[in-house]
């Protein structure tokens, strides 16, 4: 049985990955930033990397995330570092499935299958803040996301973009996770990613493996500028 | 059809279980025995958040490939390619077919085709004068008949993705270890677009739900076998 096609007769997306990736001015403040993260928290760094470049204050307010307890461990670095960067990419994504739900823009299967997504995406976070308490750190605070919702079609291939995304994201670290379980537990998530980016490719009629035959990854500076506009 | 899709269903001869019994010199007892002392943490359903447990740490770096694909990361990457053969000759055969599909089910089978050939060619080239030979595949005509086609290809994808995602731990050398997690995305984006054109449901697109569940080698070796593809 066909899937339903979503009508591509709708306005274009933002292409906000590519012109983000492609931005040196904010990629170059992103790649100082995270090498000057140092002894911040990961919370503060996120938000002060992810922050709009304008003046103007985030009202993400900066709860930052200070790590009081544990004599073992930093937020700020290693596992604990990514699993925050991926703890905060589930908080936007759930933040975004529960807007499209709300939109009421999808019904029928494809409706089922954007609840089904959004669900999924909220039990990551919820594993994610659980691996994050595990290891002795304090979950990052959830941002406050904001996403353009207009029509079915815009919506599916923003969900795309999102998607592919975390996929890239979650790949990115794989190779700098060093606690097995951390890694397993990201490994297990990355693949649903994936699943969900290659549905939503062909709901929309784009390529489901866009980099073809190997997936290619993202590091965080990449994908942190590319978030930078779903962040309030 | 609203249920997962196993290897039973495609069991032309009713072999199953009793391939599973004494596939690679591992029985299914053994297998048993082994995941129990293993806590069968890691390869299980839930296994994530179990997994993040301390006490589950014990249960990673189980369920390699049997010593016959070689040591070490050769042996992994020789699973990988057996497996990568099967999928390669599997979609060139149904190619070769001309099978009446649909046109995205046609635009599934071209992405397929090329990238698993392409993995191919990646592990063979990777494994140099170590890589194992293609076996001789007989695919019971499940890749010349478009309904048998749809469904096979489901398995072979999921499949795909648990026996990669139950070696990334193992695998020592990093190079491999992101080369390997790389090919992963590519078998989760393919299982779920299969499992979108055969159901479009969240039950087909992401089976495992959330967190996708990685299976040892001899779970993997016993279902391929179960199947009857391999021939010699």
């Amino acid at each position: 049985m066909p899937s339903p096609p979503i009508d591509e007769a709708a306005p274009q997306p933002v292409g906000i990955v590519e012109r983000l990736v492609r931005d040196d001015v904010d990629r170059k403040r992103f790649l100082k930033m995270a090498g000057g993260a140092g002894a911040a928290s990961f919370g503060a760094f996120v938000l002060a990397a992810c922050g709009s470049s304008k003046k103007t204050a985030s009202t993400a307010a900066a709860p930052v995330a200070t790590s009081s307890t544990s004599s073992t461990s930093s937020n700020a670095t290693g596992d604990l570092a990514i699993l925050n960067y991926a703890l905060t990419l589930e908080y936007l994504e759930t933040e975004f499935y529960a807007k499209v739900v709300a939109s009421g823009l999808f019904s029928g299967k494809v409706g089922s299958l954007i609840k089904d997504f959004g669900r999924q995406e909220a039990t990551h976070v919820e594993a994610l803040k659980g691996a994050v308490m595990k290891l002795g750190g304090t979950p990052v605070a959830k941002p406050a996301g904001k996403f353009p919702i207009s029509s079915a079609s815009q919506v599916a291939k923003l969900a795309y973009t999102v998607e592919n995304l975390g996929a890239a994201a979650y790949l990115g670290q794989a190779a700098n996770i060093q606690n097995a379980e951390v890694l397993a537990a990201a490994l297990a998530i990355h693949t649903v990613e994936a699943r969900h980016a290659a549905t939503l490719g062909t709901l929309v009629k784009k390529s489901v493996t866009p980099e073809g035959a190997f997936a290619a990854p993202a590091d965080m500076p990449t994908v942190l500028a590319a978030v930078k506009p779903f962040l309030a | 059809m609203h249920h997962i899709l196993n290897l039973d269903e495609i069991d032309t001869d009713g072999a199953v279980r009793e391939a599973a019994e004494e596939v690679s010199g591992d029985t299914r007892l053994s297998f048993l025995k082994k995941a129990a002392v293993a806590g069968g943490a890691a390869m299980s359903g839930g296994a994530v958040l179990s997994a993040l447990a301390p006490s589950a740490l014990a249960a990673t770096g189980h369920g390699r490939p049997p010593g016959s694909f070689g040591r070490g990361d050769i042996g992994i990457l020789n699973y990988a390619l057996t497996l990568e053969y099967l999928e390669a000759a599997f979609y060139n055969g149904a190619t070769a077919a001309n099978l009446p599909l649909s046109p995205q089910a046609a635009a599934f089978l071209k992405v397929v085709t090329k990238d698993e050939n392409e993995h191919v060619q990646f592990l063979k080239g990777a494994l140099g004068s170590k890589a194992a030979k293609s076996p001789k595949f007989d695919f019971k005509g499940t890749n010349t008949n478009a309904a048998m086609f749809m469904k096979t290809a489901q398995v072979l994808e999921n499949t795909g993705v648990h026996a990669y995602s139950g070696q990334a731990l193992n695998i020592t050398h990093p190079k491999y270890v992101k080369a390997a997690v790389s090919i992963l995305t590519i078998e989760a984006r393919h299982a779920s677009v299969i499992g979108l054109l055969n159901d479009a449901s969240g039950e087909a697109i992401t089976p495992d739900g959330a967190f996708d569940t990685p299976l040892t080698a001899s779970k993997v070796l016993a279902a391929v076998k179960g199947t009857g593809f391999i021939v010699g």
